[in-house]
């Protein structure tokens, strides 16, 4: 859920600590931001452990004084300009709130300012334009943020997108402290062109302060950030014939009936405001063996408000994350063992509200809030556990190993009916990657293979009988079918630079494949409330396929 | 009595001035010096010692010569494009050399400006790299960085009026802004568009927002045509301006155009809305040629993504020249501007949204010409005299294509031409109508300054600018046409307009002559005492002797003083009062009668062959031959503090204009015959109805039109306040808080007509209301704008962080509480007064005067008032290398808008979008 909430938001910084100019040849990776669902299960699994830690370490924005004056003097690293194109699509299942079809370029320029004695400034700026196609039964964007409160209709279509995102951290030493402040905007402007049509406007606000301190060659690092995040959504025209109410609804299916009144223009907003903190500690990475370990932690709190000011509902989200490195590393080889387990509870909270004279001569009425009851709780988690043995090869290459195990569940429960769904799932996984530094030219080649294998499924949404509608194929039966399948995917990466005299020039090639099908017995037995021809899924089992891939270009200056 | 005190004090300040003449200029001196950077001379740069209004343009070997300047220390400054602006202290003792160096302007130097600029007492400037630094669109983004002003979004698809120390916005106070381009004026006045449904003239009340929204007819500037991509610095006066600027009532924007030599400059701007791009260049010619500066920027724009067919498109291109030369022994300047805006509005009504294929288009094409030459003589008695010409050629047309349903029964066919009995047709039910409005004003401006300064001893100078000027504006347009006058696009009410075109129409043409004294006088102790005495006449040519403007000079007196003392903790209390005037546009000076058809007999059958329409059309005269000028009446008082970089600026004001334009409503009796009960004996089965079927019948209505008249009020008060805070080193920020308390009031200075919407014994209501309530809105709004300004040399960054908290915000209606009408109007047209005998009518419930009672409920006094609230932007420029800039802005990056109870008592909450975007400058070559 942690991973599947934060995916559009910047991923951060990623420079790894053995040579910051070396490394300036994956800034594609270093500042990216995953633009597509399908992207974002591509990075579940592309990052070796080294760079998982690096991540974390990154992500403190006091870290990066500290390495940087480690290593050099007052000077300007080369800035770095990307142009990406990334594009994919799913066949058969996919979550019909995200979209089956996705494509997008990007721009975005990369730097980091050291001055000596002074302080570090490194940050990115992008510009992304995109589309997520074949978008049904939602009209959020990034709708697992706001799920289960998803405002909707019954038509959907093509989302269009125009994405800013700018992030600067300052990290600089004091009192034998380094300390380091960030701040991280992203804002989003996406549309839909088929009727009801939607706008949303998207941001994220994020600041975050961080400290570190090295004591005896062991590494401490402290971080607390603080994420305000806000989506205005708009609907405009309605073409009479279609049925496109606007549906409100509030988990597994449900809607309110009085709020999704087919109504002319619709507006809502999505509110979260999010509190992290993570306490990392690194052993001394110079000897043989060594540790890294760390401990996030989030509680965040959604809220939802309707253009007439009521606010129906609102979510309450704790996180953890604890991960743990040991690493041995020999003279010629290395091995690395990574554990991590990530962990979100979302509760959700109905408010009933009633409308009562507030001035009985002017015939007034306003509403107010006079109950609120707790129904809906998801429960998503993810254990990992990979192993990574590597070795040099000759002067200029490096191999490597990568053995992994992760172990994923989601339970999503409205208690009042008695509804629930969970899945869990299993995924072995085994890569290899190898880097070659030469005097000019630097190549990377990756390769990844997994088999993403159901364990347990179990899908309880009955409609009673003579009951009201509800959306619970849409908004239930997609989730549940989507996750109970078994596939094998496939993971590959290529990043090929060349130095000339006074700039580089680099190319990147990611690419991912996935094959399979939903479980034989998941079939969807009831009558489909509001059928329509929003993209959804089939009632019976069907492929579970996807393909992805990027291509970027990057320029050092 | 007032005027003849006006006359008095002009011809008293011309003694005056007349009387120093004999003064000697012993004590005023010439400093020559030299504009350099790295060594190489910088050409064209702009020398001042604003203070005194002393100005010079370097030659193209960056020499410059300022003459009489008096003894004494002054402020010397120099700026020039893509330079730092520098500022030097010269000590005065007799004629002096001085060289100064400027710097390129980039992020590295310790001092990068993006804030305004107090220029003068009155004046407040915004130089390039400020306005770089906002990222505009267009002109209306830099009014931000004015105190009292707050954020808003600046749609480009239609038009925003120009507010002026006030909440909200009228057109008045927008109209009243002027738009002087390198001393030329940009106006609006000659557009006219008269067409019901678009023009307020119109009783109908379905007008045309599709029009409406993005026109602004009679509203003054559209800033949305001014891009900043050509611009080096903005002045703006809110206060009390010189008299060399007229034809205005709220304030003047003086832009200063791109000029001189710079490199290759290209910028990118992508926002939510907008893309944008521009590309431009200064090139020196020769040493003896001058230089030429190009630019080109081109905008496209669409308000609302998901209508993409709803689009705005702008290009604009400008070619300046400039030289300084030698003229018959004498410097002379000669500034020469070629300008070319074209814009293209686009909406197509989506056919897969609605049913009807509604399109509209305006086309946009401005041609400007702008011609300067300054030539200094420096002598005894002669300064410079400047020659200032220009011509500008606007070609706009609006085409529109609009579905027209009648969803009241059915409409007649305009067809009459006189007043009277006619025989009408019937419109069909629904039909397509396809107008267009063409406007073609060509506008012409000469002007003719000249300054001299005297020494008036050794402490006291004076400075003497006077001119004359004379303009024209004439439409050449068609104006509004109806491309089948049988097919009208706003019938609602059958109400119409047969416009004559444009060219039809006279030309504006104003002349003035003005006169603008500067006195100046140093105490001992840093004291200085400045006096500014201004004098405008004005009159309108070319109108018809019944226009009572036509008869009337017009006198607008301006003065401002001030007084400054203290060394270390600078003093200046501040006084003004002005008077300034708007004329009327040739739309509200040319208003086209108003047909009005009521129906006589309307017998409307199914079968077409058997229906029979008669009408009775009333032609209204809605031009007013006594309009009269709004005059706009200033006031203000003020104090500046400074001390060791902090700066503290209070201004107190009071505006108050009572002759606003509007078209003003008026009721006026009719009466006709009507047939419309059939007589008992008549048989219309199988004919066509006439009126001897009818029952005869002498009709007498109430009916409506609207008249162009002097009858807006608006008052301004206020406070403004702007706090500097120079750079605090340990956080490298420099903070000014900025803000105003503005209190405004929105009214009618006439008192206003009210029909009761009855029918007493199945008639219409006899009477008319006329009510001198003093209906006003007022609304308050108290804000601050607090501006972090980070700048980071060494890292090359500056950002800034914008919070905006407006602590107050309140409208309310607000009225005298009279709930009877002062007089009112019966069926033949006779005004009564009001007396208590009908006020006993009213009282006692009687069944015809009772109506005439106005009853607002309580609720509707109510105060309707928001909480604090906050909205904070952001906004933050890097140079990656010699060559780049990036620059970002989130704009409502966070904004706290708590829910509160409206004055109608229902929750409620303003909920605001981030708007974001960003932008990527490239200066290449030198």
């Amino acid at each position: 859920m942690l991973s599947r909430c934060k995916y559009i938001i910047l991923i951060g910084l990623l420079i790894p600590l053995s040579s910051l100019l070396a490394q300036q040849d994956a800034l594609t990776d270093c500042f990216q931001s995953a633009q597509s669902p399908l992207e974002r299960e591509y990075w579940t699994y592309a990052y070796t452990s080294q760079q998982r830690e690096d991540r974390q370490k990154w992500d403190n924005p006091s870290f990066a004084y500290s390495v940087v004056s480690d290593s050099l003097s007052s000077q300007t690293l080369p800035t770095s300009l990307v142009v990406r194109y990334a594009e994919g699509s799913r066949t058969g299942d996919f979550l019909p709130s995200e979209g089956a079809a996705f494509e997008d370029l990007s721009l975005q320029g990369n730097g980091l300012y050291h001055v000596k004695d002074y302080g570090t400034l490194y940050g990115t700026v992008s510009y992304v334009r995109g589309r997520h196609d074949e978008v049904g039964w939602s009209a959020c964007r990034q709708p697992e943020r706001y799920a289960p409160y998803f405002s909707t209709d019954s038509v959907g279509g093509d989302f269009h997108y125009e994405g800013y995102a700018v992030s600067a951290a300052f990290s600089f030493f004091k009192y034998g402290w380094n300390w380091g402040v960030q701040g991280t905007f992203h804002g989003e402007q996406a549309y839909r062109l088929s009727d009801p049509r939607a706008l949303n406007n998207t941001t994220d606000l994020m600041g975050k302060v961080g400290a570190s301190r090295k004591w005896r060659r062991s590494l401490l690092l402290l971080d607390l950030a603080y994420m305000r995040n806000k989506q205005h959504l708009k609907l405009n025209y309605w073409r009479p014939g279609q049925q496109d109410r606007f549906f409100v609804c509030y988990g597994l299916g449900q809607y309110d009936k009085r709020k999704s009144a087919v109504l002319f223009g619709y507006s809502r907003m999505y509110y979260i405001d999010d509190f992290s903190g993570r306490v990392a500690l690194q052993t001394d990475e110079t000897k043989k063996i060594s540790a890294w370990f760390s401990l996030a932690a989030g509680w965040a709190e959604m809220d939802t408000e309707e253009s007439d000011i009521q606010n129906l509902y609102y979510a309450k989200d704790t996180r953890l994350n604890p991960t743990l490195r040991l690493r041995w590393k020999g003279t010629s080889a290395w091995i690395s063992l990574w554990t991590e387990y990530e962990g979100s509870s979302r509760r959700g909270f109905e408010n009933i509200i009633e409308s009562y004279l507030v001035d009985a001569n002017n015939n007034i009425y306003d509403f107010r809030v006079i109950d609120t009851q707790q129904n809906y709780t998801l429960e998503c988690s993810s254990s990992s556990v990979t192993l990574e043995p590597g070795m040099e090869v000759g002067r200029h290459g490096k191999v490597g190993l990568n053995l992994g195990l992760r172990y994923f569940s989601r339970e999503e429960k409205y208690k009042a009916r008695d509804y629930a769904i969970r899945n869990k799932i299993w995924v072995p996984s085994v890569g290899v990657n190898s880097d070659w530094n030469w005097r000019k030219e630097k190549l990377h080649i990756s390769f990844l293979v997994g088999k993403n294998k159901t364990k347990e499924a179990d899908y309880r949404v009955k409609v009673a009988e003579g009951g009201m509608p509800q959306l619970d194929f849409q908004h239930a039966f997609t989730q549940y079918a989507f996750y109970d399948s078994d596939f094998n995917f496939w993971q590959a990466h290529v990043t090929y630079s060349h130095s000339f005299p006074k700039f580089g020039l680099g190319l990147d090639v990611k690419c991912r494949l996935e094959r399979g099908e939903r479980a034989d017995d998941c079939s969807y037995s009831g009558e489909v409330a509001y059928p329509s021809s929003a993209p959804s899924i089939s009632l019976t089992p069907d492929r579970h396929d996807s393909r992805w891939g990027a291509v970027s270009l990057f320029v050092q200056f | 009595m007032l005027r003849q005190i006006r006359v008095v004090g002009l011809c008293l300040c011309f003694l005056l001035l007349a009387e120093i003449s004999y003064a000697a200029d012993s004590e005023l001196f010439r400093v020559k010096g030299k504009v350099k950077s790295e060594g190489e001379p910088v050409p064209f740069a702009y020398v001042a010692i604003e203070e005194l209004n002393i100005v010079a343009i370097c030659d193209a070997n960056g020499q410059f010569s300022l003459l009489k300047v008096p003894r004494g220390k002054h402020t010397l400054q120099v700026s020039c494009l893509g330079y730092a602006s520098r500022t030097k202290v010269l000590d005065v003792n007799g004629d002096m050399e001085v060289s100064v160096s400027l710097l390129f302007s980039t992020l590295d130097l310790p001092e990068f400006e993006v804030m305004a600029k107090q220029k003068s007492a009155e004046k407040v400037s915004v130089n390039e790299t400020a306005i770089e630094y906002t990222q505009p669109t267009s002109l209306a983004d830099v009014l931000l960085l004015l105190p009292g002003n707050v954020y808003q979004l600046n749609g480009m698809s239609s038009f925003s009026q120009i507010s002026s120390r006030q909440v909200g916005t009228d057109a008045n106070s927008s109209l009243g802004v002027a738009l002087v381009t390198d001393g030329a004026p940009a106006t609006n006045d000659g557009m006219r568009t008269q067409m019901v449904g678009i023009t307020a003239n119109s009783t109908s009340s379905s007008g045309d927002s599709e029009v409406k929204d993005r026109t602004g007819i009679n509203q003054g500037a559209d800033l949305r045509y001014i891009s900043t991509d050509h611009i080096q610095s903005v002045d703006f006066t809110q206060g009390i301006s010189s008299a060399r600027y007229g034809n205005l009532s709220s304030g003047v924007i003086q832009v200063n155009s791109k000029y001189g030599v710079s490199p290759w400059n290209i910028r990118m701007k992508t926002d939510l809305k907008n893309k944008l791009i521009y590309l431009g260049k200064g090139t020196k010619l020769s040493d003896k040629a001058g230089s030429l500066h190009l630019g080109a920027d081109y905008l496209h724009s669409v308000d609302d993504v998901r209508e993409e067919m709803d689009k705005f498109s702008r290009l604009t291109g400008q070619a300046y020249y400039n030289n300084v030369f030698n003229c018959l022994g004498r410097r002379t300047s000669l500034d020469m501007r070629l300008s070319q805006t074209i814009t293209t509005n686009k909406m197509k009504k989506d056919e897969l949204t609605y049913e009807y294929d509604e399109s509209y288009e305006a086309n946009y094409s401005k041609t400007g010409f702008m011609l300067k030459s300054k030539m200094e003589f420096g002598s005894k008695w002669l300064d410079w005299v400047e020659l200032l010409s220009s011509a500008d050629l606007t070609n706009d047309r609006i085409e529109r294509h609009k579905m027209v349903i009648s969803s009241s029964g059915p409409l007649s066919v305009p067809l009459a031409t006189e007043e009277g009995e006619h025989e009408g047709l019937y419109l069909p039910g629904k039909y397509y109508s396809d107008f267009y409005v063409e406007n073609i004003p060509l506008n012409t401006f000469v002007q003719m300054n000249a300054s001299s300064g005297f020494s008036l001893g050794k402490n006291t100078n004076a400075e003497l600018q006077y001119g004359a000027e004379f303009s024209t504006s004439k439409n050449w347009g068609e104006g509004a046409v109806v491309e089948d006058p049988q097919r009208p696009p706003f019938p609602y009410d059958n109400t119409y307009m047969r416009p004559r075109p444009n060219w039809a129409i006279l030309a504006l043409e104003n002349g003035a002559l003005y006169l603008q004294s500067e006195l100046r006088h140093n105490f001992a102790g840093s004291r200085v005492l400045k006096l500014s005495l201004g004098g405008r006449a004005t009159r309108m040519f070319n109108l018809d002797n019944s226009y009572e403007l036509s008869k009337r000079c017009l006198l607008e007196p301006r003065a401002n003083a001030s007084f400054k003392f203290g060394k270390r903790f600078s003093n200046t209390f501040r006084l003004g009062y002005g008077e300034e005037n708007k004329l009327p546009t040739l739309d509200y000076l040319y208003p086209e009668k108003l047909y009005k058809d009521f129906y006589m007999l309307n017998a409307y059958t199914n079968n077409p062959d058997y229906r029979h329409l008669i009408t009775y059309t009333n032609i209204f005269e809605v031009e007013n031959k006594s309009i009269r000028e709004n005059k706009n009446r200033k006031m203000e008082v003020g104090w500046n503090g400074e001390w060791s970089g902090y700066a503290l600026f209070l201004t107190c004001f009071y505006e108050r204009s009572t002759s606003g334009f509007d078209y003003f409503l008026v009721y006026s009796p009719l009466d006709y015959d009507l047939y419309s009960t059939l007589l008992p004996d008549a048989d219309i089965s199988n004919r066509v109805p006439q009126k001897e079927d009818y029952q005869k019948e002498h009709y007498q209505i109430f009916t409506t039109s609207s008249r162009v008249m002097n009858s807006k009020k608006t008052e301004k008060r206020g406070v403004e306040y702007r706090l500097v805070i120079p750079k605090i080193r340990w956080i490298q920020t420099s903070i000014e808080v900025n803000g105003a308390y503005y209190r405004t009031n929105y009214g009618s200075s006439l008192p206003t007509y009210s029909y009761p919407d009855k029918r007493i014994a199945d008639r219409p209501y006899p009477y008319v209301g006329i009510y001198d309530m003093d209906e006003q809105n007022e609304y308050r709004r108290f804000n601050s704008n607090f501006w972090f300004n980070t700048h980071i040399p060494r890292l090359k960054l500056m950002f800034t962080n914008f919070v905006q908290i407006v602590w107050l915000n309140t409208t309310q209606y607000q009225d005298s509480h009279l709930r009877y009408p002062t007089s009112y109007l019966d069926l033949n047209g006779v005004e009564h007064e009001t007396t208590q005998q009908e006020i006993d009518l009213i009282e006692g419930g009687d069944a015809v005067f009772r109506h005439l009672k106005q009853t607002t409920l309580p609720i509707d006094y109510e105060e309707d008032g928001k909480p604090i609230s906050l909205l904070w932007n952001f906004k933050a420029s890097k140079e990656l290398s010699k060559i780049a800039k990036v620059s970002f802005f989130v704009n409502g990056i966070l904004d706290v808008s708590p829910k509160y109870t409206s004055g109608k008592k229902v929750t409620e909450r303003t909920w605001s979008d981030p708007y974001f975007g960003m932008e990527l400058q490239l200066t290449l070559g030198k």
